[in-house]
């Protein structure tokens, strides 16, 4: 049974329409990330699951009841705010056992709760602090704890990691998802980072002007992106896009890509040919992830020649900037094979991996 | 050897020369301030405190000289002192009181949304702007006035006996009346609190379970707390040197039911001529003043610190 089920949700502010048809459901204990760029509309859809905001039209259901009307406290939901929200005028003990209170729960077993979260999550020492005495991740492991200790149905995280620094947000991330595997709740997580949303999520939601672009695991989500939005959005660097045009019949399908001088003619695999041809566009845009256009091996026929702009080296990789179809793309090398800008260097696409979308609709085609 | 040292030292006199004359135009900038707050305050202040200790009277012009503790003395033995210091004490704690809590209770109103809600608190802010004596005259003849006033048409349409309030109920009337001056001081002061009130605390405390009363007890007004300080502080000060109102209204009357201390110091100058008492129980005044100054500002200070390490 689905912990938490969202049916056709929309949400309208004023003549504004924030969200529009909106279909989830979430199984037992799965980690669902809502991912999608400011604007999207994914903290308005956390705070409709939390009850903080109205639903216009359509249901969510918790554990299979209706929750509508329901008020936030009569919903089994904790959530961890983006900027903590403490209760400053409490230490952490009182912080964390707060909710517990409210709910009446008996001093002895709220003080075991404390401890319990508190070891959870290494903030032992901490428990007689005000928040302001704490650094920015202490703050956000006490919002964590107070999210913990009330046991609830499902978990809601708004952009929890969003104010910490780099290296702390890369530790914290590592410690969300170990606590997701030893508590097994579900939880909603919300971010604008599609790093955090690969490396979390069982399955991710990209959202995109009021509407979920795509519902899916993190591999299909990054190797067969919906539309054109999903496979810019997720990735980094970002997927290039190449616009190009199509030759030949049905079944034995090139592609045209012009790097520094001459063209180049990419013959398709034949599953993508029957797509495209089925498509009938003869103009197409061809998405190619950095890491599947690399230097092509000395004497490959299907290689195009190509100027680099810039050399951009990462560490464990290298990335070319260079120019297709008169596009600007990235390609990927190993350091050890770096050329240096103003080379020409052949390039190779891996056209098993590469995917093809509408010019005009963005939409998938192949 | 002792050449350079000599050397050394001319050359430190002369950047302490520099440095003394770099800084000299700060003075010249400060002049200002600090003769304004000498003549306008110190010098008063001295002159009181000077006054106290001399026999004083402008209607026994022929008595003077140093006086020692006797102004002080006489004061101590009249009653009248000791009810006008209560009655102050009174004035400032209910009227405190009933300005917090009203102007909470209408902060509180006007944060919420409502139609009309920027009239209805340019409405209710409009008391504070109005003169202190102007504020008295207004209750005095158009609200409490036995015949002509508000209060009493409307005890008359009911049925009822009229009440002349200022002779009856002396105390209650000039807490009406300054309580009703303050108490939009208050509402500003605690609306602009609670609307600096983050909206994630609120939701997290929703989502732990919290009612209405829970927010408002943990959230609402523990964030209130430093403002509420500020308004005590301020109140205070002002409510002690009550005097406008009671000068335009009950002119500290009947008998002594509404002299407080400022009135009292007034009676002793104006009335009696006894500059000496009157300036003795200025001291007392200011005495009783810095008392409540010291207790606030430390409160004060300490909130404002611990807001600071927020």
């Amino acid at each position: 049974m689905a912990v938490l089920n969202i049916e056709n949700v929309s949400k309208t502010f004023g003549d504004t329409r924030v969200l529009e048809d909106i279909n989830i459901a979430m199984a037992e204990g799965e980690f669902l990330i809502l991912v999608g760029p400011s604007g999207c509309g994914k903290s308005t859809l956390l705070n409709m699951i939390a009850g903080l905001e109205t639903i216009t039209e359509g249901q969510i259901t918790l554990d299979g009841r209706s929750v509508n009307t329901a008020s936030p406290r009569e919903r089994n939901i904790a959530m961890v705010f983006q900027f903590y929200a403490l209760y400053p005028n409490m230490n952490v003990r009182r912080n964390i056992e707060f909710g517990l209170k409210m709910r009446g729960v008996a001093k002895q077993e709220r003080g075991a709760t404390v401890e319990r979260v508190a070891k959870m999550l290494q903030i032992e020492d901490l428990l007689n602090r005000k928040p302001a005495q704490l650094s920015g991740g202490q703050r956000q492991r006490v919002a964590i704890g107070r999210a913990l200790a009330r046991d609830p149905a499902l978990f809601l995280f708004d952009e929890p990691l969003s104010n910490l620094d780099a290296k702390l947000r890369v530790e914290m991330r590592t410690e969300i998802k170990q606590l997701h595997q030893r508590l097994a709740t579900a939880m909603v997580y919300v971010t604008h980072d599609q790093i955090e949303a690969m490396t979390l999520g069982d399955r991710i939601a990209v959202m995109h002007a009021g509407r979920v672009q795509q519902l899916g695991t993190p591999r299909e989500i990054y190797d067969d992106p919906a539309n054109r939005y999903v496979a810019g959005f997720i990735g980094s660097p970002a997927m290039n896009f190449i616009e190009c045009e199509l030759i030949g019949e049905a079944g034995d399908t090139a592609v045209c890509l012009t790097g520094a001088t001459d063209e180049a003619r990419l013959a398709l695999p034949s599953a993508t040919t029957e797509r495209l041809a089925a498509h009938g566009a003869r103009r197409v845009v061809m998405g190619v992830r950095p890491e599947h256009l690399v230097p092509a091996a000395h004497g490959s026929a299907e290689a195009i020649a190509c100027r680099i702009d810039v050399v951009e080296p990462t560490g464990p990789d290298t990335y070319l900037h260079t120019e297709i179809n008169a596009e600007p793309v990235t390609a990927r090398c190993l350091p050890s094979a770096a050329p240096a800008a103003g080379d020409t260097v052949a390039l190779a696409v891996d056209v098993e991996r590469a995917v093809f979308f509408d010019c005009d609709s963005e939409a998938r085609i192949a | 050897m002792a050449s350079t040292t000599t050397h050394d030292t001319a050359t430190a006199r002369a950047a302490a020369r520099r440095e003394k004359a770099r800084r000299a135009p700060a003075k010249w900038l400060l002049a200002p301030a600090v003769i304004f707050l000498l003549v306008w305050m110190i010098v008063p202040l001295a002159m009181t405190g000077y006054y106290s200790f001399r026999n004083y009277n402008l209607m026994m012009p022929s008595i003077t000289g140093w006086a020692g503790w006797t102004n002080y003395k006489i004061l101590w033995s009249d009653p009248t002192f000791w009810s006008a210091l209560g009655i102050t004490l009174l004035i400032v704690m209910i009227c405190l009181a009933v300005t917090v809590g009203l102007g909470l209770a209408l902060a509180l109103l006007f944060h919420r949304n409502f139609v009309g809600r920027g009239v209805a608190r340019t409405l209710a802010v409009a008391p504070f702007f109005v003169m202190p004596v102007v504020t008295g005259l207004i209750w005095k003849n158009m609200l409490f006035h036995p015949a002509y006033g508000l209060l009493a048409w409307l005890f008359r349409t009911l049925g009822l006996e009229p009440i002349d309030w200022l002779a009856q109920f002396p105390l209650t009337s000039i807490v009406t009346m300054i309580s009703w001056e303050w108490t939009p001081f208050a509402m500003l002061v605690l609306l602009t609190g609670l609307q600096s009130l983050p909206e994630d605390q609120l939701e997290a405390v929703r989502l732990d379970g919290a009612n209405k009363w829970h927010e408002f007890r943990h959230i609402v007004i523990p964030h209130l707390g430093q403002v509420l300080y500020v308004v005590v502080m301020l109140e205070s000060i002002f409510f002690l040197t009550s005097f406008a109102e009671i000068y335009t209204t009950t002119s500290g009357g009947p008998g002594t039911a509404t002299t407080n201390l400022p009135y009292y110091i007034f009676q002793g100058t104006f009335v009696q001529y006894d500059i000496g008492v009157s300036s003795a129980a200025a001291i007392g005044a200011v005495i009783l003043a810095n008392i409540f100054a010291i207790f606030l500002i430390r409160f004060v200070a300490g909130n404002l610190n611990a807001g600071e390490a927020r």
